[in-house]
């Protein structure tokens, strides 16, 4: 039995929409819009998968091992990143990161 | 099958919104693995059993844990975590009871999900095939991904690593080539006093 | 066995990853000096890289499947490598004064370079996503360089936050197009006959992708992240990030918008029209009430990326040659007036505001007239060489039947001009209170005085230069 190609593409955009959503509303801690991030490779990850199986070649599932691979990079030098301004700031607070306007 | 679609997948969907609901970073960061581990079970619907293990593998056990590891680290909401301990506990259950049910679900009906799409690769495994292609057609991509976690890991070094003053660290040559004299000064006690 | 037959199509690339992998493993055996011998081993990679694509025929067009070499990607490819000398040659002083020579910045650039030789090379999708990420990743670490600054770690806060969202809506679209063609190759997905039903999604890739491009490009509305990155990363990196990245990045789309979309010229046309007008009009007029140098170059680089874009959406290859001649100019005058802001130190720091250069004239009468002649040139002032880039710009605008986009250009441009002149005010007619010290480093007065020659001698050479390019088949 065959899932039908548009549950997969509903999900992953369920999924996209959430993580953007999860950007945007996101107003306390700045981790929280790292890990929407990772929601938002995920739904991608979803759509590639699918579609590999429905157009029966591997290019989506080796596209999906790359973003696995690069999210996962991401997410090391995010943190690393986050860790630094902590350090100077004290805080992580979206609204704490104000020193450059103009 | 269907049925197991939906499962996962209203499973994910409701997780990614507690990830971004949550009061709590760390219980972010627990629905953000209870997400991963379900889009795991729909890789393997969409007959990717290879990357379903590997998002497994790399997200929960790596990327996951990183993050839990920086919430921990960096002191957010730690006052909350401190006044809703019962909370925390409980969410922390109730995630790790839904994964557990859910293996044990999954892997009892494995014979169902294993029916794949027609048009899929021959009699190889999933692993074979991916393997095959991504040692030859994309060999220069996967190496140009090494040089991205290379970049992170020296990225996340230079960025963190830092020589604190006044912190004991071994210097195991300096400590193997001292010798008696530079380390012992003898003297005479006696005759001056 | 595609990736080993021909090797030689990677060499440039495989090179600068052999020296970057030296560069790490010698760096961290150096005992002392640790930069300065780093930063020699990478002078060295990437002048072997050079003369490896200098000498091996440039015009030597060869490809496999998802990488592309023709005598337009080599050229681009020497003149990006050019720029990366550059840049670590003329930061040098910059880092040291702000003791920031930790020996992994010029690895990271090296690391950054070559995700951007393989981006201009790219002939897929999955290969392009791949590169854009190796070049971010490192920019974002060099921005975050100095690390107990914290306007440095705020900007690569933001630029990283930013950049992958921007990532990860490129790659949406990527997983769109995907969706609907089952293939990311560039030929291929050119190939592919569309039914009414699957345009749209497709369509909406596109836009997807677009606006992850133009994210990285840093053009209207996709700018935000901008001046904020700019005036926080030290001077080095922002030298690198208003240089480096907008060549490659505007030539990857070219060739994106050009294979892959071509057929959809229609939609992505009138997407760039949007966006042009709107970096034009923010970069003009945002500029205007800047006091921080560092900021005003940033919002210089939104208005330029708008007059760069227009070239795109002309139907000729004139538009494109013109495109490239403006980017070449503009990213060698950026990088004069970058090395002359980090020359400029006062009381110990760094001069960040305009009033910083209130009597320069006086003080340092050739950096000085280095300067106006640099931004007499980003203002398209004639004889300099800005004039000839906007005005190739513009005339491609008129000849493809854009002429109200040319006409809000002059008229941006007007306004432009207007804050490079207040600079060059500053410099000479306000009046001195106290004496500005200028480190004086021979590095960047050569830099200074070669990209005002360039800007100066332009005038000569403008025209052999056009029909070059437009010989070109880029």
């Amino acid at each position: 039995m065959q899932l039908d190609p548009n549950y997969f593409t509903i999900l992953s955009a369920i999924l996209f929409s959430i993580g953007i959503l999860g950007i945007f509303l996101n107003r306390r801690s700045i981790i929280i819009i790292l890990m929407s991030i990772e929601i938002l490779l995920l739904s991608v990850n979803i759509n590639l998968v699918a579609f590999s199986s429905f157009h029966g070649n591997l290019v989506g599932q080796i596209f999906t091992m790359f973003v696995l691979t690069v999210a996962a990079a991401e997410a090391a030098i995010g943190l690393a990143i986050i860790v630094i301004f902590f350090r100077n700031r004290g805080s992580i607070k979206v609204e704490d990161a104000e020193q450059l306007k103009g | 099958m269907i049925l197991f679609f939906f499962l996962f997948s209203a499973v994910t969907v409701l997780s990614s919104i507690a990830v971004i609901s949550s009061r709590n970073p760390v219980h972010s960061v627990f629905f953000l693995i209870l997400a991963f581990v379900n889009s795991a079970g729909i890789f393997v619907l969409a007959g990717a059993e290879f990357l379903a293990m590997i998002l497994l593998i790399v997200y929960v056990g790596a990327v996951a844990v990183l993050f839990l590891f920086v919430v921990m680290m960096l002191n957010v909401g730690v006052d909350k975590i401190k006044t809703q301990t019962r909370k925390y506990m409980l969410s922390g259950f109730l995630v790790a009871i839904i994964l557990l049910f859910e293996l044990i679900f999954s892997f009892a009906n494995l014979d169902i999900i294993i029916q794949k799409p027609e048009n899929n690769l021959e009699k190889n495994t999933n692993t074979h095939a991916l393997g095959n292609v991504l040692y030859t057609d994309y060999f220069l991509p996967f190496q140009v991904s090494g040089c991205i976690l290379l970049v992170a890991m020296l990225g996340a070094i230079i960025l963190t690593l830092r020589k604190r003053e006044g912190v004991l660290r071994q210097n195991i040559s300096e400590q193997v080539s001292r010798t008696k004299e530079d380390s012992i000064k003898i003297v005479k006690i006696g005759k001056k006093l | 066995m595609d990736a080993f037959s021909n090797l030689n199509l990677y060499l440039p690339e495989i090179i600068i990853f052999l020296g970057a992998l030296i560069s790490i493993v010698s760096g961290a055996f150096f005992k002392n000096n640790k930069y300065n011998k780093v930063l020699f081993l990478s002078f060295m990679t990437i002048t072997i890289s050079f003369s490896f694509i200098l000498f091996s025929d440039i015009s030597n067009e060869s490809s496999s499947n998802n990488f592309v070499n023709t005598t337009f990607t080599n050229i681009v490819k020497l003149f990006v490598l050019t720029l990366a000398i550059g840049v670590l040659y003329v930061s040098n002083g910059y880092i040291k004064s702000n003791k920031l020579n930790l020996f992994e910045y010029p690895i990271l650039l090296l690391f950054a370079v070559l995700g951007m030789l393989l981006m201009i090379s790219a002939n897929d999708l999955l290969f392009l996503y791949i590169s854009i990420e190796l070049q971010s990743l490192s920019l974002y670490v060099l921005v975050a360089l100095n690390r107990d600054s914290l306007k440095s770690s705020e900007a690569a806060l933001k630029y990283f936050i930013l950049g992958s969202i921007a990532s990860a809506i490129i790659l949406y679209g990527i997983s769109m197009t995907y969706s609907i063609t089952g293939t990311t190759n560039y030929n291929l997905i050119k190939e592919f006959s569309f039914t009414d039903k699957n345009t749209l999604i497709f369509s909406f890739g596109l836009i997807l992708i677009l606006s992850g491009m133009a994210f990285k490009l840093s053009a209207a509305p996709f700018h935000m992240w901008t001046p904020d990155v700019y005036e926080g990363s030290p001077s080095s990196v922002t030298t690198i990030l208003i240089t480096i990245p907008k060549v490659v990045v505007f030539v990857a789309l070219v060739k994106l918008l050009n294979e892959p979309f071509f057929y959809f010229k229609n939609l992505w046309q009138q997407i760039i029209i949007i966006i042009i007008v709107l970096s034009m009009a923010v970069g003009s007029i945002a500029a205007l009430r800047q006091e921080n140098i560092k900021r005003l170059f940033a919002y210089g680089t939104i208005a330029n990326i708008g007059y760069v874009l227009i070239g795109v959406i002309s139907n000729s290859n004139q538009g494109l040659s013109s495109s490239i001649l403006y980017l070449v100019i503009y990213t060698i005058a950026s990088l004069g007036i970058f090395s002359f802001i980090m020359m400029c130190r006062k009381e110990n720091s760094q001069v960040v505001h305009l009033q910083g250069l209130v009597g320069l004239s006086q003080s340092n009468s050739f950096a000085a007239i280095c300067m106006v002649m640099l931004l007499l040139s980003m203002a398209g002032i004639p004889p300099f060489a800005g004039f000839f880039a906007k005005f190739y710009i513009f005339i491609a605008a008129v000849e493809s039947g854009f002429l109200s986009l040319a006409i809000i250009g002059v008229i941006f441009s007007v306004i432009s001009a207007f804050y490079y002149l207040k600079i060059i005010k500053i410099m000479y007619m306000d009046s001195q209170e106290d004496i500005n010290i200028y480190e004086v480093d021979n590095k960047m007065y050569l830099m200074l005085l070669i990209t005002s020659l360039v800007m100066l001698v332009f005038i000569f050479f403008a025209n052999d230069f056009i029909n070059f390019l437009n010989k070109l088949n880029i």
